[in-house]
């Protein structure tokens, strides 16, 4: 028997309209335990090498994890995966919430669907039964509306959604779920989209069975009596926790990645902002630290509060690093990109990108198509609602920056914050230097979450002794360097969130590995070691690799844009930056410590010890 | 001397200290304001003065600073 999970996998097909369930095996779960290690694997077996990210060729698969669909905090997630029509690689991203823990309690714990439909649709799912509905009176509505829309129709539901950006294919359609939480990355709402899926609403009402329901909700007493120190400052200040040290350490992008220093960051610290706009905490399934906020609304703007506050990125990319100090603006962006259904993250990106090369005369109002754009100009706004429309200069910046600077020229190429086409997170390479060879070594592109947070291990913090307990036992290290011993931090630190990712759980809720050898084996009844959880994360990494590698990325695409590589003028980190032939040196013993060969392929050594060969 | 202290993790007895304001003897360095609390140098990342002064632990004080205390901490 299988404890904590349903071994179903559902899956849809779109063309045809057949929906199957099927049975997984054991075995599958412990080897990839869900999230990004399921998906990987999936996506390498059943999409056919070089077909379209937007065609139906490609499949979306939607994943839990083995701890998901159980009150234990930090586990109300999931991931969405498929061909990243950004990166034409692997893709996926992960959200927050209760729609993956619905899922799992529905009945399944993973869901594929395939195809295209001839007409817009979206899938309904309740306790394991699942239904094609169509979905012409959505198509074209926010998401504000289409979220009321559904739980009218279908009743207490939760939403998976994309907003019009989606529906017009932008690159970086996000999908929206309850409109609070977002798989923002990769372009999967594009990949909806392309399908002409709307929406999938899921319901459920039987937890899975646990092998040890007492030591699972003993661990769960032990957070909720502990989290407000353990987690003291991300339950005090949400996401935007990092803003003002980053600020002062000279780390936070300003005018796309310029400076590192923006001079009215003060008006976006934390509790600032909370005690201006928020009117109570948000949060997911489970979880007691609800780092999230429920906002006012109104004011200038007229900003709509269902869209909920925005997380530290966001404040970043349309604040300091589009020179707005106005925090109605930000949140009314926010707001305009959660109703779109756009990645925060790409959307301030593309903005700031083309307002540094409107300002350099790089471009003129003959690409913009008469808008004239500066840093701190709130004019913005309209350019966001262009985009989802893929109107005018929109529809040039609906293609992502890379794309962008490929047809504008005029060495504008230079000025896109962007690695393998995905853009850039709100976090600064040249502060973060570890980070920095991660955005390079992703194999969905410029990423944070799964990725190397230099400032977390330069003291011996519980995460620190987390990487001790994996094996790493090294001396602490300044963020600031890159060299072999920088490279191996980041191998067990991005070892560490692949783990997460594949677990599916929250790195913001502070379990240690110890306490999730305990949580999986208190769901599973697995006697679960460190070296089966390093085992099962580097699966999910080298099968993206592979993944990529098929669809034709190479080493060429193992690289930083070249910004990082310029120091900075100006600020704390002036004369900053990260050294080339330190970078190149460090992917090579990157791929060496992996088991890569000299051009980064997995070896069949590497393959035969995670017990991948005979998916060759 | 007034100053403001605001230290952004919880004290190991779950104190919290934000915006607090400190009175302290003209002349007094970054470590005697933290040092009132046992705040461990293990713990921090940084001392930022006035939102983006980065300081040392031998720093002096003046009047009306506003002193900041950040643990070594991830991505938002």
């Amino acid at each position: 028997m299988m404890y904590g999970s349903n071994g179903k996998l559902l899956r849809i097909n779109l063309s045809n309209g057949n929906i199957t369930t099927e049975t997984l095996p054991q075995a599958f779960y412990r080897k990839y335990f869900g999230g990004r290690g399921m998906i990987a694997a999936i996506l390498l077996k059943e999409l056919a090498p070089g077909i379209d990210p937007l065609g139906p060729e490609n499949k979306l698969v939607f994943a839990t994890g083995i701890l998901s669909g159980n009150p234990i905090p930090g586990t109300g997630r999931h991931s969405i995966g498929a061909k990243s029509p950004i990166t034409g690689g692997y893709g996926d991203g992960e959200a927050g919430g209760f729609w993956g823990t619905e899922l799992k309690r529905a009945g399944f714990d993973l869901v594929i669907v395939e195809g295209k439909s001839e007409v817009p649709v979206y899938i309904a799912i309740k306790d394991g039964e699942a239904t094609i509905k169509n979905a012409e009176h959505l198509w074209g509505k926010h998401t504000g509306e289409v979220q009321q829309l559904l739980q009218r129709d279908e009743g207490k539901v939760r939403v998976a959604q994309i907003g019009p950006a989606g529906e017009n294919l932008v690159k970086y359609a996000c999908v929206v779920h309850d409109l609070e939480h977002f798989v923002g990355r990769s372009g999967i709402g594009a990949v909806m989209g392309s399908k002409n899926l709307r929406a999938v609403t899921v319901a459920g009402s039987k937890s899975p069975q646990l092998h040890d329901s007492e030591a699972v909700k003993e661990l769960t007493r032990y957070m909720g009596q502990h989290y407000q120190t353990l987690a003291s400052n991300i339950y005090e200040n949400g996401t935007l926790m990092v803003l003002p040290a980053l600020n002062a350490a000279g780390g936070l992008p300003t005018r796309n990645f310029q400076e590192g220093q923006f001079e009215e960051a003060e008006k976006f610290f934390p509790q600032t902002v909370r005690e201006a706009y928020m009117t109570s905490r948000a949060g997911c399934y489970a979880c007691p630290i609800r780092c999230g906020m429920n906002v006012k609304g109104g004011g200038p703007f007229d900003v709509d509060p269902q869209y909920k506050g925005p997380e530290y990125e966001t404040v970043a990319s349309f604040g300091s690093n589009l020179g707005v100090s106005d925090m109605e603006v930000i949140q009314k962006a926010n707001e305009l990109c959660n109703a779109y259904g756009l990645d925060t993250i790409a959307t301030g990106i593309c903005l700031s990108f083309v307002t540094e090369a409107f300002e350099k005369g790089l471009i003129g109002t003959k690409e913009t198509h008469g808008k004239t754009l500066a840093f701190g100009d709130p004019g913005f706004l309209e350019v966001i609602t262009d985009i989802a429309h893929r109107k005018d200069l929109g529809a040039v910046l609906a293609e992502g920056t890379r794309s962008a600077a490929e047809v504008w020229g005029n060495n504008t190429l230079p000025l896109a914050m962007q690695v393998k086409g995905q853009e850039m997170p709100l976090h600064e390479a040249r502060l973060k230097q570890g980070l920095g060879l991660g955005y390079a070594m992703s194999p969905t592109g410029a990423d944070h979450t799964h990725n190397l947070h230099d400032t977390l291990y330069i003291k011996e913090t519980p995460a620190f002794k987390d990487l001790q307990a994996l094996g790493y036992q090294e001396e602490l290290l300044s963020p600031t360097t890159l060299d072999e011993k920088k490279v191996r931090l980041y191998h067990y630190g991005s070892f560490s969130r692949y783990l997460a990712d594949c677990l599916v759980t929250c790195f913001f809720v502070p379990w240690n590995v110890s306490q999730l050898q305990q949580l999986i084996q208190g769901v599973t009844g697995w006697n679960t070691t460190t070296a089966e959880m390093m085992a099962v994360s580097e699966r999910s990494i080298v099968n993206a690799r592979r993944f990529n590698l098929r669809e034709g990325l190479s080493q060429e695409d193992d690289v930083l844009c070249p910004r990082f590589h310029q120091p900075f003028e100006s600020g704390p980190l002036k004369g900053t930056a990260i050294d080339e032939d330190a970078f190149f040196q460090s992917r090579n013993t990157y791929y060496q410590l992996m088991g890569w060969d000299e051009e980064g392929v997995p070896t069949k050594g590497s393959l035969a010890r995670l017990g991948l060969m005979e998916e060759e | 001397m007034n100053i403001t202290l605001s230290v952004f993790m919880a004290l190991p007895e779950g104190e919290r200290i934000r915006n607090k304001p400190l009175t302290l003897k003209k002349g007094s360095t970054v470590a005697n304001a933290v040092d009132l609390f046992h705040i461990s140098d293990e713990w921090v990342w940084m001392y930022v003065l006035n939102h983006r002064q980065v300081v040392q632990r031998k720093d002096v004080l003046s009047e009306g600073d506003h002193l900041m205390v950040f643990p070594p901490m991830e991505g938002g």
